[in-house]
């Protein structure tokens, strides 16, 4: 991958000023996906994890409480105020309010604690419907992993988040954990890679996506796992990342390298670049991946709840 | 109408013949309403032939428009919204998504007649709306031609009423920049459609529902029925009409893997069930067993041919059969003369 024109120890003090500022700014809310939009679960999720993963616990918390406000009476958190539905953003709820817990002082998440517990019952009982294998589909179907809306399919999405989540409370052995590691690994493609779900339709393999492929080996850290896919999704993201890549590809892409210690060197420069995005200044969501992406290896390892794998 | 239609097509008729007169039927319409618009049943699809990335698409666009009745007159101080198809893109299939010089193209013909012009998509396969900016071109070219951009993934949303029910959905949640739209130009690629025969500009529609609310895929969707639901989108959608780069389109593993089918052509109309019925019909297939223009007709608007006006060149001129998958369901949607086509 060719080089960023700026050098790059120029590159990371940039980049230190420039984090700071973003934190700040997510520190402040709203936590939207884009300017002049209202405040999001997943954007508010995204920006707890990565103030956490900073260790600024008093600036995560205000996004954790604001979340917490989301929160229906059966444990599930919509897609906002003006959206109680669908329920996806539950696990990333979750990923963030553990995040939160392990502040130093633990008053600071004190108010977690029935939160997590109905959010994670919620998750454990929803979950995507299931088929009988086809012959049209190169998955299995029968699987369950968790859908973007009640009624529907589990899609590789959703899983990875679900999994995440209960790998961070503690549940990774939990029968519904280890089906979504199972889906996930189901669902990479022949020759590595992820699509957003599917792998083959009607004898053809679909195309391999930056950002999912990310998410699946994140989800994926942690097992002991002898699949060549593994290798070969590593090696498409290590290709396939550079200082024009948009920032939730390059968030979800690091974050899956990291996990499996294949952080590229470049990557604190990339990042760099890619804050000075117009797209970027404008998005509290891609700047909170962003951010997420450029915390150290041992702190994503601390809040995303895995331990750095190796192929 | 003052001309005789059956005249406009006798013989070889020039486009430039057809076109002048096109230019009289916008004048005529000038003075409608767009609810007055909305209830014609009759339909009338502009084909043009011989079109090329780098020609003058915005006089072809502008010519379409006119003879199909759409002019300045509809379109001044009027916010239109430009929804191109951008399902999944990669530079490595540059034919599987709208080409940004018709996106530019149709952008330019509605601004230099008054419109506020801007371009909104919820690319169906993909959370990733910059990436999938970048890997069509299409971000570049709206930023070279000074054109806004609306994700309509992850917009705010309001609920409308399915009025048409063809599925079981209650209603159906439609983005702030759909909702503020005065008219809707459908923008998509022709393509083959591994399991409904072909996607267009009704089909195309999929994308302007917020993913946030769908998903990704908006599987929330094909579990209502794909054919169903497309005909349900398009009763909830504001005023739209159609304008399809069938310039270089895909047969074959389409909407996302087909190979690329070079047909040089743009279809305009002011109806997109009569555009998607012409499409077919070009493309070998027969309309009326394409399950969602059967549930078009009738209800968005006309299937049969003989209902629909042809303008610009004859579709029958630039016919290409495009290649399906050898699938089961896919095999009774293709003509197996050219009568099967004349309806």
């Amino acid at each position: 991958m060719s080089p960023l024109p700026s050098s790059p120890p120029l590159a990371r003090e940039a980049s230190s000023q420039r984090l700071e500022d973003v934190a700040a700014r997510l520190s402040a809310g709203p936590w939207t996906y884009a300017v002049g939009g209202e405040s999001c679960a997943e954007p508010a999720a995204a920006a707890v994890v990565a103030l956490a993963a900073r260790g600024s616990w008093d600036e995560a918390r205000r996004a954790a409480l604001w979340l917490a406000s989301l929160q229906a009476s059966d444990g599930s958190v919509g897609v906002s105020a003006s959206a109680p539905e669908p329920h996806w953003p539950t696990a990333w709820a979750i990923v963030a309010w553990q995040a939160l817990r392990l502040a130093p002082d633990p008053s600071l998440s004190a108010f977690l604690h029935q939160p997590i517990e109905r959010a994670v019952a919620w998750l454990l009982a929803a979950g995507g419907k299931t088929a009988d294998r086809s012959p049209a589909m190169g998955h299995d179907a029968s699987l369950q992993g968790w859908s973007w809306a009640v009624g529907t399919h589990s899609w590789l999405e959703p899983t990875c988040y679900g999994v995440v989540a209960l790998r961070c409370c503690g549940l990774a052995g939990h029968p519904r954990a280890r089906e979504g590691v199972q889906l996930v690994l189901d669902r990479l493609l022949p020759q590595g890679g992820a699509n957003y779900g599917n792998t083959l339709v009607l004898g053809n393999t679909l195309l391999p996506h930056v950002p999912t492929t990310g998410l699946a080996l994140l989800a994926l850290a942690g097992n002991r796992l002898q699949d060549p896919r593994i290798e070969a999704s590593l090696g498409l993201l290590e290709q396939r990342l550079g200082p024009e890549t948009t920032a939730m590809s390059l968030s979800f892409a690091l974050l899956g390298l990291t996990a499996w210690n294949r952080r590229p060197a470049d990557a604190g420069a990339w990042i760099a670049h890619r804050l000075q995005a117009t797209d970027v200044a404008s998005s509290p969501f891609q700047q909170a991946l962003l951010l997420l992406a450029a915390s150290p290896p041992e702190a994503q390892s601390r809040v995303l709840g895995f331990a750095p794998s190796a192929v | 109408m003052p001309q005789d239609r059956s005249s406009f097509f006798r013989g070889d008729a020039n486009r430039r013949q057809v076109l002048a007169m096109g230019g009289a039927l916008a004048a005529g319409a000038a003075g409608a309403s767009w609810a007055a618009h909305t209830r014609r049943r009759d339909a009338a699809v502009f084909v043009a032939a011989g079109q090329r990335y780098d020609g003058p698409l915005v006089q072809t666009i502008r010519e379409g428009l006119a003879a199909c009745g759409i002019g300045p007159a509809l379109c001044r101080g009027k916010r239109v919204l430009l929804k191109p198809n951008l399902v999944e893109p990669t530079r490595a299939i540059p034919h599987m998504t709208t080409h940004p010089a018709v996106i530019v193209a149709a952008a330019e013909a509605f601004r230099s007649w008054g419109a506020d012009v801007r371009v909104g998509e919820a690319p169906g396969h993909v959370r990733d709306t910059a990436g999938a900016l970048v890997e069509s071109g299409v971000g570049e070219a709206l930023a070279a031609a000074r054109l806004p951009f609306a994700d309509l993934n992850y917009q705010a949303s309001a609920w409308r009423r399915n009025r048409l029910r063809c599925s079981s959905l209650d209603g159906i949640y439609l983005p702030q920049d759909v909702l503020e739209a005065d008219l809707l130009v459908s923008l998509p690629k022709l393509k083959t459609h591994h399991w409904v025969g072909m996607t267009c500009s009704l089909k195309n529609l999929y994308g302007i529902l917020p993913g946030l609310r769908y998903g990704w895929p908006k599987n929330v969707l094909h579990h209502r029925g794909i054919p169903q639901t497309v005909v349900d989108i398009n009763g909830v959608a504001p005023r739209t009409i159609a304008i399809v780069d069938a310039i270089d389109c895909m047969e074959g593993d389409g909407p996302i893997l087909g190979s690329c089918k070079a047909l040089g052509a743009l279809l305009i109309g002011g109806n997109p069930t009569a555009v998607d019925a012409t499409a077919a019909r070009l493309m070998g297939l027969v309309p009326e067993r394409i399950n969602y223009l059967q549930l078009a007709a009738g209800r968005l608007g006309p299937v049969v041919g003989r209902q629909i006006e042809q303008r610009g060149d004859r579709w029958e001129s630039i016919a290409a059969r495009f290649a399906l998958l050898d699938e089961p369901h896919l095999a009774p949607l293709k003509a197996l003369s050219d009568d099967e086509l004349q309806t």
